[in-house]
This record gives C-alpha cells, structure tokens and sequence, in this order.
C-alpha cells in the first residue's frame, strides 16, 4: 500500500514534483508513464526514501515511511532502480544473495537465490562474473535479487514492489516475462508501482495508470480509462492513435510521427 | 543439467578452500625463509630444536644459543611485526576499496599516511624545539605519527559531517585535499631540516621494521585487530555497497554510517601501523587486487585472504630489505613498491585485471 499526499520536491530552483498524490492498493500494478524529466524517478525515490520531500507525506504499508525502521521495511519492501554499476566482479549468484542482507544470513539464502535466477531464466547463468552478463541479463539478475528480497513478503501475499524501468535494456520476450511476473505477484496481493516507457508493454499487465508532466499528474486511474488518445497527446505532445489490443484485452497505442 | 550445475558449484567452492590453502602455504614459506635467511643462516634443524627449546618440549643445546638469540631476540619480533602491518594493510585496503566504491583505493587515501608522516616529520624536525631528552625521542615519532593520523581523520570526519549526506567522491576529495595539504607541510619542513633530520624522516618515510620490538608489535597488533574485526564485521554491508549507496539502503542498511565506522577502523589500524614502521606502500593497494582475482568479490572471502597475503608480501619485502644489500638495510617502501609495481604490470599486461 502506498498512499502520498502532496508530494513537493524542488532542486536547484527548479520544481521537480508539484504537489503530487500518489496512491495505489495492495493487489494492483501501477505503472507511471510520463516523458523524460516528467518527475517519474523523483516520485519513486520519494516513496523509497531516498529523496526527502520538501513538502508532503508518504505512508507505505499501513505507516508513515519515515516511522518504519530500515531493516523492517526493507523486509517488506525491495526497489529495482534504474542502472546499477558495480564496483566490483561478484558472481550473479552472490548479487542475488544481497537481496538477503535484510534477514541476516541465512544457509538458505544460497538456495533463495539461485531459486530466484531460475525464476527470471538464469539458473545456468549463476556463477557467471556480472560484469560479463549482457546488459539485458544484468538487469534480469537485479530482478532476482529484488525477488529474493521479497521472498517471505511475496509467500504471505503482502509487501511492496518499487520498478523503476524493469524493462529497461530487455528484449520483449524478457520485457514481458519480468511485468507479467510482477502482475503474478500483485495477483498474490502485493502492491506493484513500475515507472514504463514502453506503454504498450505495461497495458496487458497494469490496472492503473498515473499519467506525470512537469512534476504534476495529469491523469490516474484504470487502464481503460486512463489510455486515451487525448491523454497521450497531452502527456506527450505527440499524437496518439488508441486501438483495443487484438488479443489482450486492453488498448493499444500507436504513436503518429509529426509530418 | 543439474548434475552439472551442482558439479560447477562444487568446483566454486573447491577453488575458494584451495585459494586460502596456497595463500597459507605461501605465508607459512615467507614465515620459513624469513626465520633461515639474513647474515647467519639458520638451518631448519637448528630452527625446529630452538622452537622446540623455547615451548618446553627439548632440552636447550649450548650449540644451539646463537641460533636462539637470532631466532627469538632479532627475527622473530621483527617478523611478527611485518605479519602484523601487512595483515592491517591489506585488509584496510580491501576496507577502503570496498567502501570507496573504487578499486585504485589504498589505505591512505583519506589521508591517514600523510597525516602520520606529517606528525612524524614534524616531531623528527623539530625534535630540537619540543625537548632536549632524547630518552623518550622513541616515542615522540610513534606518538606524532599517530597524532597526525588521527587529526587526518577528524578533518575528514568535519568534512563529511558538514556535508547532509558524504558521498564516497566527497570523501575522496577531502583526502586528496588533506594529501596535499600534508604533502606541502612535510615539504617546508624538509627544507628547513639538517643532514641528520634529513636521514631519519627519509628512512621513516619509506618504512622500516629495523626498530620493531615486542611492546611496538603488541600496540599495533591490538589496533590493526580491533580494525580488522570491526570491517569484517561490516563485510555484507560492503557487498552492499557495492551496489551503490541507495540500494544499500533498500537493503536496510544506513550507508553512511557504514562508511564512517569502516573508516574509522582503517585510520585506527593504519594509524597505529604507520606510527610504528612508518609509510610502507603499495602492499594495501595491491594485496585485495590479487585477492579478488582468486576468490572474487565477496569480502568474506577478501578480507582474511587480503590479510594474509599483505602479510606475505611484506614479509617478502622485509626479506629483501634486510638481504638485498646486507649489513646495509634497504627502506621497507621501497622493496614493496619495487617487486609489487612491476608485477601490477605483468597483471596488467595479461589482463588479468579485468577477468
């Protein structure tokens, strides 16, 4: 559960979030779609807590963000962020083993984590040195490790998931396989929040979409609502043909080069 | 598929047990060759009776009493006192890496050596001013030494809490700051020392272990210890911060405070270290490298292994320094620097570095 009211965030002079709500339930996925500089990033680490808000307040799972303790939440709560460059070699394995470190270590996080690999189609892929994963396969592996993060959370139907871009760097079939794992997850009854570029490959699989430009949303709510030719347009200021999808049930989008 | 997998594994795990056996293997050879080798040559019969002598199990041979007095009087303090340095070392440098996000980290990065080497310049020049009994001038250096470590440190510290939230590049930029700061001190006070002064803030400028005694071994043993045990403590969060200073904090952890207790432990075991052999380079900086590349990542696995390979190189460093050029001594520095540089080249040449 996520409920923010009135998210402010300036930087510099500029004002990235203007008063910014943001809510969504346990048992959905909302992706946040925007064009770039829209705030989309700034109002996730607003929710993950990495960016103080200068006005506002958040409450995730049942509590004020800045009252949960880091250890609890970060048993409740795992954050896929945009590119992570590591410092240092380690093996995929021992990356998704990380994703462990709020549990303190456990002699199944071993297991956990290759459990998790196998999940997202890397349990061959396990002793490989990071560094010499294709980007596409890194990102799956930061994926594992969010997973393994949430391993006890996702068992009980409960907790949160914070995506920034999951599908950033990988191919469709891999695109859609992580957010169709996500819907699974939300369908246990977690709250799933992605930041998409790529509208088209979040509308089989989203309930709710939050439209942000110039740091204030100008439209939420369900898909079928939300994903309209006008609101496109005024999110992007590129026209856009909405069509239902010939086989999922839910829109499409095409949109029209400027001539 | 999975038969396969679980051998791979196995082999994974094989190659870490056999990695820590060589680097035992190879402490044990440097300890070995360090004890037999210098201007008498101690042969191992001789070496086995005198130990066997010292722990009660022999009775001691009168023959034997020159091997004793060279074993247990002049090589075994010295050669603690290298296995002590070199173990906080290298395991300040995999601290400071790790917790620097960077690879080319050293041990005196933020500052710490030069802050020391700025105390004991300072206490070696202007000995002359600050006392005329050179009964405690022994003691004067050390505790200099250690002095300017600590206020590196807390220049540092003021910097890092002055600023909401340190990053690892603040850090590193207050240190290269201090660097220079010290660097251009100790370069005043060079100018205005005489021949003698010159002599002694060079020997101590490029390390040596000629003046380790027991109660010097025990000082640093006791911080280099309390640092190594507190950043093994911190090893998963380095893991972590691997990872970047905010997925280590989804991961639960306080990344900042992470960074100022490891830093802490690495000025106190390198302060303590500095302050009695003085500057010995290279060995902090390259022993988490060679570590990494047989073992990887982990600094479980890094931290002990690092320890004992900077125990072994500067065993192997004190070994030449005290040989190479005998009765003459060769500065600690300058060995360490002179067989670890060149071999960082080889590595690098055969990109060993990037595998």
């Amino acid at each position: 559960m996520i409920s923010a009211r009135g998210i402010t965030v300036r930087r510099g002079g500029r004002t990235l979030l203007d008063g910014v709500d943001l809510d969504a339930a346990p048992g959905s996925l909302t992706a946040i779609v925007g064009p770039n500089g829209a705030g989309k990033s700034t109002l996730l680490k607003v929710v993950t807590g990495d960016l103080a808000p200068d006005a506002g307040t958040v409450a995730v799972l049942g509590r004020d963000l800045g009252a949960w303790p880091r250890r609890e939440i970060a048993r409740r709560r795992a954050v896929l962020p945009q590119g992570i460059a590591l410092a240092f070699a380690f093996r995929a394995r021992d990356v998704v083993r990380l994703g462990r470190l709020p549990f303190g270590s456990g002699r199944d996080d071993r297991a956990l984590a290759d459990a998790a690999l196998a999940e997202v189609g890397l349990a061959d892929r396990a002793a490989e040195l990071y560094p010499n994963l294709s980007g596409g396969e890194q990102r799956r592996v930061q994926y594992a490790r969010v997973l393994a993060q949430i391993a006890e959370a996702s068992a009980a139907g409960e907790g949160l998931l914070l995506l920034d871009e999951p599908t950033a760097n990988l191919d469709p079939a891999h695109g859609l396989g992580v957010l169709a794992h996500a819907r699974r997850l939300a369908d246990r009854g977690l709250t799933v929040v992605a930041v998409v570029h790529d509208i088209n490959l979040a509308t089989p699989f989203a309930d709710r979409f939050v439209g942000l430009r110039g740091g204030r949303v100008r439209f939420a709510g369900p898909a079928a609502e939300t994903v309209t030719a006008a609101n496109l347009e005024d999110l992007f200021g590129v026209t856009a043909v909405v069509t239902p999808h010939p086989v999922h049930a839910c829109p499409m989008v095409a949109f029209v080069a400027p001539v | 598929m999975i038969g396969a997998l679980r051998s791979r594994m196995a082999a994974a795990e094989g190659g870490e047990a056999r990695a820590y056996a060589l680097l035992a293997a190879a402490l044990l050879a440097a300890l070995g060759v360090n004890l037999s080798a210098g201007a008498l040559h101690v042969p191992l019969e001789a070496m086995l009776r005198v130990f066997a002598a010292a722990l009660g199990l022999a009775e001691p041979r009168a023959a034997d009493r020159i091997f004793e007095v060279v074993l247990l009087d002049v090589r075994l303090p010295r050669l603690a006192m290298a296995c002590v340095v070199g173990a906080t070392l290298g395991v300040s440098g995999a601290a400071m890496q790790g917790v620097l996000r960077n690879p080319l980290a050293e041990p005196g990065l933020l500052g710490t050596t030069s802050g020391a080497a700025l105390g004991a310049v300072a206490a070696i020049v202007l000995e002359g001013w600050l006392t005329r009994r050179h009964d405690f001038a022994h003691l004067l250096v050390p505790g200099a030494a250690f002095g300017g470590a600590l206020a590196a440190t807390l220049v540092v510290v003021a910097v890092a809490r002055a600023v909401a939230l340190p990053s690892a590049a603040t850090l590193l930029l207050t240190g290269i700051a201090i660097n220079a700061l010290s660097g251009s001190a100790i370069g005043l006070l060079i100018s205005i020392a005489n021949d003698e002064q010159l002599r002694n803030l060079t020997f101590w400028m490029m390390g040596s272990l000629a003046n380790a005694n027991r109660a010097h071994t025990l000082v640093v043993a006791l911080a280099g210890g309390l640092g190594a045990f507190a950043v093994y403590r911190h090893a998963l969060a380095l893991d972590a911060a691997t990872l970047g200073d905010d997925v280590a904090g989804h991961l639960g952890l306080d990344p900042v405070a992470v960074r100022g207790r490891v830093l802490a432990a690495v000025a106190l075991a390198v302060g303590a270290s500095v302050a009695f052999v003085g500057m010995v380079g290279f060995v902090g900086l390259v022993a988490p490298h060679l570590v990494r590349l047989m073992l990887g990542a982990r600094h479980r696995l890094v931290i002990p292994a690092a320890a004992l390979l900077g125990a072994t190189l500067v065993l192997l460093a004190d070994l030449a320094a005290r040989t190479a050029v005998a009765p003459a001594e060769l500065p600690l520095g300058v060995l360490t620097g002179l067989i670890g540089g060149p071999f960082l080249l080889w590595l690098l040449m055969r990109g060993g570095m990037d595998k």
